[in-house]
């Protein structure tokens, strides 16, 4: 047990003392994870708006498919990507292996259906009522879009935090597309993982108390925007 | 009353509408006048609320059309922003009163006094601003909800407002304050206004005229009696069905067992006093349930509950005032077989 309460200390000396390392790892981290999450709310919220709706044909089972796609494993969408963006592959010229950009696309890849999936189903749930009232308010198609996101706000950002948090603590994408690359691509999950590996648990502890500040951050912030909506 | 200067607003052509095999809507022609307050009315499922929604271009008809012509010089604007519709089944963003009532000026863009609109919109729904607008949807009533819901129309200024039902399972007060916000958009603002309603007594007196509908068909218009039968054959050739509780109606024949007879108030005498030797070959005793007088107009609309049904009758102000008629007094509702005519 010693040197597990030696290793909580020297982790927050670590962080503390602003250790290049740790910080350049939790830097990228943050910024891969930021950038995917975005991507993912611009490109998911209006999908899973229209998923959830209208109804048109093959609805049910693109909705079917999204949902079997929130359990997609990262190291299957980490194989996939490294497939396209390796040097061999269709998108190799786009020189995103080893990149953050990389992990980005691929992490987008990873939370992108659970984005899609949760903002449908928080769509579904909001009152039939609703549309009809906005067309006789007068809003038009993209005032009904928005206004129907804001009425489901507290399901969407649920969806948002769902998603960051599948992706800040992913390690096999980061591991695969990333490649680990000391201040360039390691991340949090990749350095706790290699620094464990190697006995350095001060490291990897420092890392993972980042990890559940973050964690915790993210959702108390939820909580003061559920009580701040009410 | 709807003046000879007045002109079309509404216009309704071989209106056609279905959402299940057992309903069907057919209009085969209404014209609604600019500033016309016009009432709907007919049992449950009859095709108000349909008709109302087709009117607001809610729904798309499948066959025929609806026009809604521009004033002369007037605003072609998008159709939404022309007619709007408060829902019997109203609904309440999830956000305050004030950013309820407003949201419709902040999606057109316009903010301009937008405080002061608000708070005159809120006013005019009989509800005290101060009071109201920073209120949640959540903190309200169900009849303080629905006036959000109405300020939140009256504040758009539209050419012409549909009401489906506005005072469904609300208090008798809230009735006398929906219809005094009615009759001031009426005389203020010359709105159109097309409302329906259950409570026949109630909208008479907040309309010029009002039609009546069935199984989805406009089946006549002002305050018609429809003797739904089931009608047998009589002596000498007539039919007749039974009043329950207060004998029988006499009518011609009708063209078929199913038919359903109409019997316009107009033809209804009423007496004070059993009348003998008359030609007319249909009088019930009733008692009359209550009075109203037809908007603009020197006409008294008079329900009279006989047996289990209930007659419209109208007389002029100068009859009711000779007769005495009020309310809970016994009367005899006289009229001729062929005034009845069928559907």
């Amino acid at each position: 047990m010693d040197y597990l309460l030696e290793g909580v200390q020297q982790g927050i000396g670590l962080l503390f003392s602003g250790d290049i390392e740790t910080w350049s790892a939790i830097a990228v981290s943050l910024q891969a994870s930021m950038l995917s999450i975005t991507t993912a709310l611009i490109i998911g919220a209006p999908a899973g708006f229209v998923l959830g709706y209208y109804d048109f044909p093959g609805r049910k089972q693109l909705r079917a498919v999204f949902d079997t796609l929130l359990a997609l494993p990262t190291v299957v969408v980490g194989l996939l990507v490294y497939g396209f963006i390796s040097s061999r592959g269709p998108l190799g010229t786009m020189e995103l292996l080893f990149t953050v950009s990389g992990i980005v696309a691929a992490q987008t890849i990873l939370i992108l259906p659970i984005v899609i999936s949760l903002t449908a189903s928080a769509i579904e749930s909001l009152d039939m009522r609703l549309r009809n009232t906005l067309i006789t308010l007068g809003a038009s198609r993209h005032q009904i879009v928005l206004t129907s996101l804001n009425e489901a706000k507290i399901a969407v950002m649920t969806a948002a935090v769902t998603a960051y948090g599948r992706a800040i603590s992913e390690v096999g994408i980061s591991m695969m597309i990333g490649g680990n690359i000391k201040w360039h691509t390691r991340t949090i999950t990749t350095a706790i993982a290699l620094e464990s590996g190697k006995g350095n648990f001060a490291m990897g502890i420092a890392l993972g108390l980042v990890l559940l500040a973050i964690a915790f951050a993210v959702n108390a912030s939820l909580i003061i925007l559920k009580r701040l909506s009410k | 009353m709807i003046n000879e200067t007045t002109t079309e607003h509404f216009i309704v052509r071989d209106l056609e509408y279905a959402y299940s095999r057992n309903f069907r809507l057919q209009v085969p022609h209404l014209a609604v006048h600019r500033g016309q307050s016009l009432g709907i009315s007919g049992p449950n499922g009859c095709g108000k609320s349909t008709l109302l929604r087709l009117l607001a271009f809610l729904e798309t008809p499948r066959a025929g059309s609806i026009e809604l012509v521009p004033a002369a010089g007037g605003d072609t604007k998008r159709l939404h922003h022309r007619v709007t519709l408060l829902l019997q089944d109203h609904y309440l963003l999830k956000r305050s009163v004030f950013e309820n009532v407003a949201y419709g000026l902040r999606i057109r863009g316009d903010r301009e006094n937008l405080r002061d609109r608000v708070f005159r919109a809120l006013q005019d729904s009989g509800l005290p601003p101060e009071q109201f607008a920073g209120r949640k949807w959540y903190e309200l009533s169900g009849g303080e909800a629905r006036r959000v819901s109405l300020a939140s129309r009256l504040i758009l200024k539209p050419e012409a407002l549909l009401l489906d039902e506005p005072v469904a399972n609300i208090d008798r007060e809230s009735a006398l304050l929906v219809k005094d916000i009615i009759n001031t958009l009426k005389e203020r603002d010359n709105m159109t206004l097309i409302i329906s309603s259950h409570d026949q007594t109630w909208l008479g007196s907040v309309t010029d005229s009002i039609i009546q509908m069935r199984d989805g068909k406009i089946t006549g218009f002002l305050y018609e009696n429809t003797l739904r039968g089931p009608w047998q054959p009589d002596i000498d050739g007539l039919w007749s069905m039974e009043v329950p509780g207060n004998g029988r109606i006499i009518a011609p024949q009708p063209p078929s067992p199913g038919s359903q007879g109409i019997l316009d108030p107009a033809h209804i005498i009423i007496a004070t006093m059993e009348q003998a030797g008359m030609s007319a070959q249909n009088m019930l005793r009733g008692t009359v349930a209550s009075m109203e007088q037809v908007r603009d107009s020197d006409t008294i609309s008079v329900k009279v509950k006989t047996g289990a049904m209930t007659f419209t009758c109208s007389v002029t102000r100068h009859a009711a005032e000779n007769l005495q008629i009020i309310p809970g007094k016994t009367v005899w509702l006289i009229f001729k077989a062929s005034s009845i005519r069928w559907e």
